[in-house]
């Protein structure tokens, strides 16, 4: 009778005990949003693809929202979108099951601002056996109206001219067009830094040719080696 | 936890000096199951990434490697000790202490340009400190009770998580719970019921087997800055449900208090 009893609370014990080994298997499974991007950084305007078909729930997903954060919106588990504009965008998707239960996940994505294009023109120029070059004490026009743009705008154009003047100062100006005289020969680089109204920058330069020797009023540094050259 | 442990001293010895009845002092064990429901949700979050990249690397030509899935967290053995004072044949009151302990982990490499690692461990602990008492309604040789019982649950969850995308995987994740590692604890008052079934093999001498619900569930687990468990990486603290059953196989010894030396 003992045993029987005993064996009674023992059998009670393992049958419950087996019974809720797969209590966790009954409990539901709360959705959870999930997706990959084509894409979460580049230049505008582009198009990246956003797949959710990862995404799961206990029940049936029935519905896939986008928000792209740019005001745009779509649904359905895999989906396109266009960027148009710079900015950073948070890009969410929410997906409800058919209980009525959703989930939500949010992915940054950072549309950058296309840089300026920069370049520049410059005359009067001479040519002489194929090698371009400007002349000593010759006023140069730069223009770089011409030759840059941007999605935007342009808000400053900052040249630097490839020297330091006797004073220590690099030789620079600022403007879409600028003149400029260069009183030594040598080889220059020009160099060029644009900004536009999204504070995108872009560099450009050039070497430029000066040929010739300096002006006789020119300011010569002591010690610097003078060659005469065509001065005079 | 201090000032729970304290107060249940107190209770014990006053029960000692007040009824003079016969302590019962049992150990058990057996088998437990909490929800932890944001816990095995971030699994299954972390499993359906595993699958993903395992899926995806399985035919890529230059990666190879493949990582396995993580186990459900929350189904282990528990362990308990209980002292209880028997007022009358019918009813018990006293303290329960429960301890039970459940982790998943995973670990693997992928190994393409560079070698990505993903190695996830969860361990989560609780130790559920419980006033409560037993009824018993039915005594034929085999006594079959109603448990219950409130009281306070101290839940830590150790977390390391490191998560590496190998570079050759060609999409941008979203929803990948962060990688980071810590301790957090947390702690909150429940309840629980149940039923019991004792076969006293002597007057000194039983064993018994509890089915019992636990109903508990923390809101927030923090670490020793503060700073919340946020599972899923959202910004917010996810509640751990604790609520699961447990049961019991024990074995009580009854020990007479009473001053005449008879049992009640």
């Amino acid at each position: 009778m003992k045993t029987g009893k005993l064996s009674l609370v023992l059998a009670v014990a393992c049958l419950v005990a087996a019974s809720i080994s797969g209590c966790l298997r009954l409990a539901s499974i709360s959705p959870q949003a999930l997706f990959t991007a084509s894409l979460a950084e580049d230049v505008v305007p582009f198009t990246a693809s956003f797949d959710a078909t990862l995404s799961y729930a206990g029940e049936a997903i029935v519905s896939y929202l986008w928000s792209f954060g740019d005001g745009g919106a779509d649904s359905g588990p895999i989906v396109d979108h266009t960027f148009q504009e710079d900015g950073v965008y948070d890009v969410t998707l929410t997906v409800i099951d058919d209980q009525g239960l959703s989930a939500s996940t949010t992915l940054e994505v950072h549309a950058l601002n296309p840089p300026p294009v920069a370049g520049f023109s410059y005359s009067p120029q001479s040519n002489m056996d194929g090698v371009t070059f400007v002349s000593c004490s010759e006023t140069i026009t730069f223009n770089a109206e011409e030759l840059c743009s941007d999605d935007g705008s342009i808000v400053s154009y900052d040249w630097y001219f490839g020297y330091r003047t006797t004073d220590g100062e690099p030789a620079s100006d600022s403007g879409p067009i600028v003149e400029h005289e260069f009183l030594y020969a040598g080889t220059y680089t020009v160099i060029l830094t644009v900004t536009d109204n999204d504070g995108g920058t872009t560099t450009y330069n050039e070497q430029i040719t000066v040929e010739g020797g300096p002006p006789c009023n020119a300011d010569v540094e002591p010690g610097v080696p003078w060659d005469w050259g065509t001065c005079g | 936890m201090k000032a729970l442990a304290s107060a249940l001293s107190v209770v014990c010895l006053l029960s000692v000096v007040c009824l003079g009845g016969s302590l019962e002092m049992s150990i058990g064990a057996g088998p437990s199951v909490a929800t932890l429901d944001a816990l095995n949700d971030t699994i299954g979050v972390y499993n359906q990434w595993i699958n993903e990249l395992n899926g995806y690397f399985e035919v890529h030509p230059d990666v190879t490697g493949n990582v396995p899935l993580l186990e459900a967290i929350g189904t282990s053995l528990s362990f308990s000790a209980a002292e209880r004072y028997r007022l009358a044949s019918w009813i018990t009151l006293g303290a329960t202490i429960d301890y039970m302990r459940s982790a998943s982990e995973t670990r693997g490499f992928y190994q393409g340009a560079g070698a990505s690692e993903i190695a996830v461990g969860l361990t989560f602990q609780a130790i559920d400190a419980a006033l409560g008492g037993t009824l018993t309604f039915l005594d034929v040789g085999l006594q079959l009770g109603l448990t219950g019982g409130v009281g306070y649950h101290h839940a830590i969850v150790d977390k390391s998580v490191v998560f590496q995308i190998p570079a050759e995987y060609p999409h941008v994740i979203a929803g990948l719970p962060p990688s980071e590692g810590g301790r957090y604890t947390g702690g909150t008052f429940g309840f629980d019921v149940g039923l019991s079934l004792v076969y006293p093999i002597a007057p000194w001498f039983a064993v018994g087997t509890d089915v019992v619900y636990r109903s508990a569930r923390i809101t927030s687990l923090t670490d020793a800055s503060a700073v919340a468990l946020d599972l899923d990486g959202d910004g917010t603290a996810e509640p751990i449900s604790l609520s699961g059953l447990m049961v019991r196989l024990s074995f009580t010894i009854s020990i007479d208090l009473s001053l005449d030396g008879e049992k009640e």
